[in-house]
């Protein structure tokens, strides 16, 4: 369910992972979703970008044998941390948005009955999910994540995540602007979460990722132009290959 | 190989050997080997140091047994100094920059699969291997065989070049904290934090307690006052 | 959590209440580019599309809000100039901006349009803020910068940053105080940069002059390199002290309005912004590609246009 860069456990370099069908997509693109081009920046240049850094970070330090995942898990607390936890955490991020993308009409998937009940369930229709989801997206500032999580309570939700946020701990969310107009409510949480960590608790994994949408200019400037995240975000909605995102429903079968 | 000191003083022992009859005749090459006697001494012994023998005493147990590699007049049998312009270089950048030490270094080496990657000094910066002051030594060595410069143009220059990716690196940590910070990141508390957390609390101890006493001084000499009134 | 309403990002051409808005130096390379520094598609990015796509959501966001009266105001009292504002030529559409920006930013939480307010304040920033980044420009550009898009090895490389010189007279008091400041050009070329690249999100790198008000006349404290992110804009006045503010409301029970009017009056510091340089990714992916931040910034470094950036510096002081 986690995705690794690199499987290892000993000291090495971090490496762009290969996609099932990335030489096909350097070729021609992903069809209904970026051209070659397109395709090339965002993933294979951005993940390269990506990796590079998180390697010259980490060489030499206690982070040099984990794997990005862990890197997030081990870095998130500490705010001298903050660079390494960045480029992990995009790494993780942009791996988990590639690897549920397919040509459209390439494959006949579909949400499976479970994720379709409890879509029905938090939403009411895919389509309402949709909008929500758009909705979200609209007002995320800035580069950013969106998510379709699944939270301890076994319920849906939607999270956005401003920069480098990870869905996995509420104190890294970062769906916050405070450069920007905040509300009441908004300081009120941050206190408690502030409070909540100060004292050093570790958080539990509230959230896990279903869908993870990309909305940095690295994954859509080149396709879409600087105005076109909502574009983008309709195109990936055909390119969505639902047979990875019903594997990352927590299930209780597979345990 | 056992000393072979037979060889020499056979004579002297042929002789006893004669004198005490276990050998009854004199073996031909007696008389030849007297008149010529073998002259060198293939045992090697200590050579004492002439300063040390006057108050030997003195001297620690191990000298006894040791040669002092000073003495050995032959290169050959002298340990070899070895000398590297490395040395010098990293010397030098470690005594003008004593803080780059305080960076924790990896000692103990796990897997040396990482070692295997060629380093290109072309760049300071390299992938593989830890941002220190390893980098300046090595690429000061690259520029001089590369561009011609001489080794202190070509430390300034690398060391120049260790300024600008340090300066960069520590912009790039404060400036993501702060980044982050302004999405709401929430963190634990720095190292500094929890250092003035804990000073707090024993000056907060001590204020209470000097306040205990400066009461209690006050008390007695607001006592010994009034002891002083009384007696008047 | 922040959720706006309604759904604003829609495009629909509806009758115009703002200007366009124009910087005169680049009205006629929307096709060409600024050599040296971006090409069409590029500038297109960072600038004409960015634009117009603020203007439009700003014009139909203003029709929404409560405050409209209050909002078009900032545009309306001062004569346009047949229906655009010249960037260059005034800092008056500045002004204009930041009046905007802290009318919208005065909404407080729980009137009508506070999430209306709230895009609109997020929008003028936007523009106020690309506004200045793209006229500290020299349109000119500079023909000895090379556009290009490195690959991966970029990283590891360092530039050498020696000899920086700048089009200002010797005498310029801007070029004095940068010195008496930061020691020399090369120390904020340097600052500049590694503020700029080490922004990952959207945000800009700001170069402001802090002045000390007494007697309606300014004196100099210093002049500093800071960031804005996202929306933020450098004059920190508006949104400086936001949270401690919200915290001593929520123990202390203040009335609302009063304790938001609070940080918007003080005025014994004033913040003047200089210079700006846009340090998101879209101000250099198209040109420079993934690998090419560094190259950028180093290219824009050449492409200030110093004597505006000195115009800049407010006559009261």
């Amino acid at each position: 369910m986690f995705l690794k860069s690199v499987q290892r456990s000993t000291r090495g370099i971090h490496t762009v992972p290969k996609l099932a069908n990335q030489d096909a997509w350097l070729k021609n693109g992903i069809k209904g979703l970026y051209s070659a081009q397109g395709f090339k920046e965002s993933w294979v240049d951005y993940q390269q970008y990506l990796v590079d850094n998180l390697t010259m970070r980490t060489v030499g330090t206690l982070n040099e044998t984990r794997t990005p995942f862990e890197i997030i898990k081990a870095t998130y607390k500490n705010a001298s941390d903050t660079t390494t936890f960045h480029y992990a955490s995009q790494c993780f991020n942009n791996h988990l948005f590639f690897e549920q993308v397919a040509d459209s009409g390439a494959s006949d998937s579909a949400p499976s009955p479970n994720l379709e009940y409890i879509i029905n369930k938090s939403f009411g229709s895919l389509e309402d999910l949709k909008a929500d989801f758009e909705a979200e997206l609209t007002t995320l500032n800035g580069q950013g994540w969106v998510f379709l999580v699944e939270n301890n309570q076994k319920e849906l939700e939607i999270v956005s995540c401003i920069n480098e946020g990870t869905p996995y701990f509420h104190s890294r969310n970062q769906n916050l602007d405070l450069s920007s107009q905040i509300t009441i409510d908004d300081v009120t949480q941050l206190d408690i979460l502030s409070q909540f960590v100060k004292n050093g608790n570790r958080e539990p994994f509230n959230n896990v990722p279903l869908i993870c949408f990309n909305s940095w200019h690295y994954a859509y400037l080149h396709d879409y132009g600087v105005n076109g995240k909502v574009e983008f975000l309709q195109k990936f909605w055909d390119c969505l290959n639902w047979n990875v995102i019903n594997q990352r429903l927590f299930n209780q079968a597979s345990l | 190989m056992k000393i072979q000191q037979n060889a020499i003083n056979i004579l002297e022992r042929t002789s006893n050997f004669l004198k005490s009859g276990v050998i009854k005749q004199q073996p031909a090459w007696y008389k030849v080997v007297g008149s010529i006697p073998p002259q060198v001494d293939l045992t090697r012994k200590a050579a004492v140091n002439q300063q040390n023998t006057t108050n030997f005493v003195s001297q620690p147990s191990t000298f006894k047994t040791r040669v002092n590699p000073r003495t050995i007049k032959n290169k050959l049998y002298r340990s070899q100094k070895l000398e590297f312009v490395e040395d010098e270089l990293r010397a030098l950048f470690y005594d003008q920059h004593p803080w780059e030490r305080a960076n924790p270094k990896l000692v103990v080496e796990n897997a040396n699969d990482i070692e295997l990657f060629k380093l290109d000094w072309s760049n300071i910066r390299q992938l593989t291997k830890p941002f220190d002051g390893e980098n300046v030594v090595q690429r000061t060595l690259y520029l001089v065989q590369n561009e011609n410069l001489s080794i202190l143009e070509a430390y300034d220059k690398a060391r120049f070049e260790y300024y600008q990716v340090k300066m960069q690196l520590e912009a790039e940590d404060s400036i993501s904290k702060e980044e982050a910070t302004m999405y709401g990141a929430q963190f634990k508390e720095s190292a500094l934090e929890y250092g003035f957390q804990k000073e707090q609390e024993v000056i907060d101890q001590w204020k209470e307690e000097a306040e205990q006493q400066t009461e209690l001084l006050q008390n007695k000499a607001a006592g010994v006052n009034n002891l002083e009134k009384d007696s008047t | 959590m922040l959720r706006a309403s309604c759904k604003v990002f829609t495009r629909r051409q509806s009758t115009s209440l703002l200007p366009q808005f124009k910087i005169k130096d680049l009205e006629f390379l929307r096709d060409k580019g600024i050599t040296g520094l971006y090409s069409s598609k590029g500038l297109n990015n960072v600038w004409y599309d960015k634009a117009d796509y603020c203007r439009e959501n700003l014009n139909q966001l203003l029709q929404q809000s409560v405050n409209k009266n209050a909002l078009l105001s900032c545009f309306l009292n001062k004569s346009l100039d047949k229906g655009s504002i010249h960037l260059s030529d005034t800092s008056d559409s500045i002004d204009r901006l930041n009046q905007l920006i802290s009318t919208a930013a005065q909404s407080c939480e729980g009137s009508e349009s506070f999430t209306v307010d709230h895009e609109i304040y997020n929008l003028s920033t936007q523009l106020y803020n690309h506004h200045f980044a793209m006229s500290s420009l020299n349109s000119g550009g500079n023909e000895s910068n090379r556009v290009y898009k490195p690959d991966a090895s970029e990283l590891l490389k360092t530039h050498p940053n020696t000899d920086v010189s700048i089009s200002l007279s010797h005498d310029a008091q801007l070029l004095k105080q940068i010195k008496s400041s930061f020691g020399s050009l090369e120390q904020l070329k340097t600052l500049l940069i590694n503020s700029s690249l080490a922004i990952k999100g959207n945000g800009f790198t700001w170069l402001i002059a802090l002045f000390s008000k007494s007697d309606s006349k300014l004196f100099l404290d210093d002049l500093y390199v800071v960031n804005s992110y996202n929306n933020g804009t450098p004059s920190d006045r508006l949104k400086n002290g936001q949270l401690d503010d919200f915290r001593a409301f929520i123990k202390e029970g203040n009335s609302n309005s009063e304790f938001v009017k609070d940080y918007h009056q003080n005025d014994s510091f004033d913040f003047v912004p200089l210079l700006a340089i846009n340090a998101s990714p879209y101000a250099y992916l198209s040109d420079y590609g993934v690998f090419g931040k560094r190259v950028y910034l180093e290219n824009v470094w050449n492409c200030i246009n110093w004597p505006t950036v000195a115009s800049r510096w407010p006559k009261e002081a």
